[in-house]
């Protein structure tokens, strides 16, 4: 079936984060500081929209040491696992006194798991030197060899983190508006609230219109699983052909996905349940998807 | 049902000891019920140099993702917190363990406090000289045993984790969570 004019809706979980790098507080800002941000992710996630990285102005401190960059983050990922869940990585570079750029610091941090917004402080650290060794400070010195990380990407990761030594410098202020779309449509539960958007009442399925083909209901008898399926679709469906259509969407929904033929759950009619159950997600998502384009087009500054 | 721990050990307070770096191991859960599908059930972070500042922070990421066929054993994560002097002598900071939280959640912050064993008079003098501080034989199993009456120990600082715990298919396997409980009407 066709349904023209209507958005495609895109399998699978859909991640989307907008938010903001603040502002860093530390010391050694004074002659001017930026943000460098990058996100990593596992395998199983893509970038659907937005630039997974970026590099802010310039900022000079205030008479607290805080240097405000306020640089956007527009990105939305799309998945069929939360391992690899999306973190954020910055890496704060400033100068010394003799002007020679240094790295101030580095964190990262997982974004959020659930909808919402927060506000996340990360502690900012170094590579530090060998303590004590003359030939460190003599190269700090007078070649202004600061040691770095070749890869910001690298605090990141958890792996061979336990040959570095690092100092802790300052703190770097970051705000994450995250929404989930799929991921409790999914079977995924990642609050305890999650059992009542992962329950609303099935719509209308045959005008939902995004673009995918419901499968017929004989295949759906078998397989229907959960004794709470078939509760909450006799609650919430009126006529006969819903209640099909309705079972057939429950039963591909990847709950117990081990039992179907393939490993990979059965995102297709997933993501009908799950548009339907939070049409408002993917309708601020649509609407964001517009102001991405726009800020691509503009170019990074 | 498919368990996933994702977070990061941020951080410590509370060691005056130089150098920290914190081991952990996730230990606990059933063999044959728990399996481990991606991530990495153990590891050290990095080493975090005490400056005037004196915030240990090791930001080390944890991404986990299990397979769990029964929730009779539930995973926890076993620390060990190790210092290093300033003659590059590793010296045992202290233990700790702390269950892994089992609901579903998003940053979730868990405090783990630490210990250490405490040793005999000739041991706590050998440790000020010779810098290695008595250790445990088998710590894992001294952290999840029911009795470790005869040991003595001393308390130590504080290891802070934030987590975010996503978990999938708990009522298939039979498992009713505070998310999932179905009201009777």
């Amino acid at each position: 079936k066709q349904f023209a004019g209507l958005p495609m809706v895109e399998p699978g979980v859909l991640l989307h984060i907008t938010g903001e790098i603040s502002e860093v507080k530390a010391f050694g800002l004074l002659g001017g500081s930026f943000v460098r941000h990058c996100l990593s992710f596992g395998p199983d996630w893509s970038v659907l929209h937005g630039v997974q990285e970026g590099v802010s102005q310039v900022s000079f401190p205030d008479e607290a040491n805080t240097a405000v960059f306020n640089m956007p983050l527009e990105v939305i990922f799309k998945s069929s696992n939360p391992h690899g869940w999306p973190r954020l990585s910055v890496a704060v570079y400033g100068v010394d006194f003799w002007g020679r750029p240094r790295p101030i610091g580095y964190a990262s941090c997982l974004v959020p798991t659930s909808s919402g917004t927060r506000d996340k402080v990360l502690q900012l650290y170094r590579p530090q030197p060998k303590q004590h060794s003359w030939m460190a400070w003599a190269l700090q010195t007078f070649e202004g060899a600061y040691p770095e990380y070749y890869d910001s990407r690298f605090v990141a990761q958890g792996r061979s983190r336990e040959v570095t030594r690092v100092e802790a410098t300052g703190s770097l202020r970051v705000r994450f508006n995250t929404m989930t779309r799929g991921l409790n449509g999914n079977g995924y539960e990642n609050s305890v609230l999650s059992h009542f958007t992962s329950h609303l009442p099935l719509r209308d399925n045959s005008k939902l219109g995004v673009g995918f083909e419901l499968e017929s209901s004989e295949n759906a008898a078998g397989e229907s699983k959960g004794c709470d399926s078939k509760d909450v679709v006799e609650d919430c469906t009126k006529t006969k052909e819903d209640l099909e259509n309705a079972e057939t969407v429950r039963s591909h929904v990847g709950r117990g996905g081990r039992t179907s033929s393939s490993e990979k759950r059965a995102f297709t009619t997933a993501a009908i349940e799950a548009a339907a159950a939070a049409n408002v997600h993917s309708q601020a998502q649509a609407g964001s998807t517009r102001r991405v384009n726009k800020a691509e087009d503009q170019g990074p500054s | 049902m498919d368990v996933h721990f994702i977070g990061e050990i941020k951080g410590a307070t509370g060691f005056h000891f130089p150098n920290l770096t914190c081991r952990f191991k996730v230990i606990g859960c059933d063999d044959t019920h728990w399996r481990l599908e991606a991530g990495d059930m153990e590891g050290f972070t990095q080493i975090a140099g005490q400056t005037s500042l004196s915030k240990v922070v090791w930001n080390h990421p944890l991404d986990m993702h299990f397979f769990a066929d029964s929730v009779e054993t539930w995973p926890s994560l076993y620390l060990e917190v190790w210092g290093q002097d300033e003659y590059g002598r590793n010296t045992l900071a202290a233990y700790g363990q702390c269950l892994l939280p089992p609901t579903p959640g998003d940053g979730i912050c868990l405090e783990c406090a630490t210990w250490r064993p405490e040793g005999s008079l000739m041991e706590r003098i050998k440790s000020l000289f010779l810098g290695s501080h008595p250790q445990l034989q088998t710590p894992e199993e001294a952290s999840l045993a029911t009795s470790r009456f005869p040991l003595r120990t001393e308390s130590m600082g504080t290891v802070s984790l934030e987590l975010s715990v996503v978990m999938s298919d708990p009522l298939a396997g039979g498992v009713i969570l505070p998310s999932n409980h179905q009201d009777p009407h």
